[in-house]
């Protein structure tokens, strides 16, 4: 229950030359949240992962790994 | 001076801002001799009650997803050790910890009181140790 999953927030934040205050002003979170998800240390919930998703236009599994499913 | 602007800063200085202004009126009705019973204290700890609610909906409502699971992992984990402890201090009174905090020939009700508030402070000792922890380990 405790195995947490990868994602490629850091990469696709790059990509688009964003901060992570940028992110975490886009998404409505806050910087330290922005900072947990992209570390991998926290795991967002199904709504916030939808918003992620849209907001960098592609589907969840494509930005995070479930890596026990891998 | 940033971190002023966090919910959990304002969060906590409120509610001690809150706590300080009740003590202050505690000890103005105290001195004034009057005696706040009946309806005067329940007035005062419902109107307590809800300036607490509002400062927590509020709280509550202007906080992200990984601040509330923050929060609910340091109640968890924080204020159930810390109560723990606190209890078992009091259990075992390490250094007359009780006799320090209680005056000799305190009555029963004052006895409770500090119990019930040794374990409350432990609580939020916990409580805060566990918050730090959280989102030092997440950062």
């Amino acid at each position: 229950m405790d195995e947490l999953m990868k994602n490629r927030l850091k990469v696709l934040r790059a990509e688009r030359d964003w901060s992570q205050g940028d992110l975490a002003e886009r998404l409505g979170v806050s910087r330290q949240s922005v900072n947990a998800l992209e570390t991998g240390k926290y795991d967002p919930s199904l709504p916030l992962a939808f918003r992620i998703a849209r907001l960098f236009g592609l589907a969840i599994e494509d930005i995070f790994q479930d890596e026990a499913a891998a | 001076m940033s971190w002023v602007r966090t919910p959990f800063i304002r969060f906590s200085g409120t509610v001690l801002a809150g706590a300080l202004v009740v003590l202050a009126l505690q000890w103005g009705v105290r001195a004034s001799g009057y005696q706040l019973t009946g309806l005067g204290f329940l007035a005062l700890i419902l109107g307590w009650s809800a300036v607490i609610g509002v400062i927590l909906m509020r709280y509550w409502r202007g906080i992200d997803e990984a601040a509330r699971e923050a929060q609910k992992w340091a109640w968890y984990w924080g204020g159930s050790i810390g109560m723990g402890v606190a209890a078992v201090g009091l259990a075992m009174n390490p250094f007359d910890v009780v006799g320090l905090l209680v005056p000799a020939g305190a009555d029963r009700r004052s006895l409770l009181l500090h119990g019930a508030g040794v374990v409350m402070f432990g609580q939020l000792i916990g409580f805060h140790l566990a918050w730090a922890y959280w989102w030092w380990s997440r950062r």
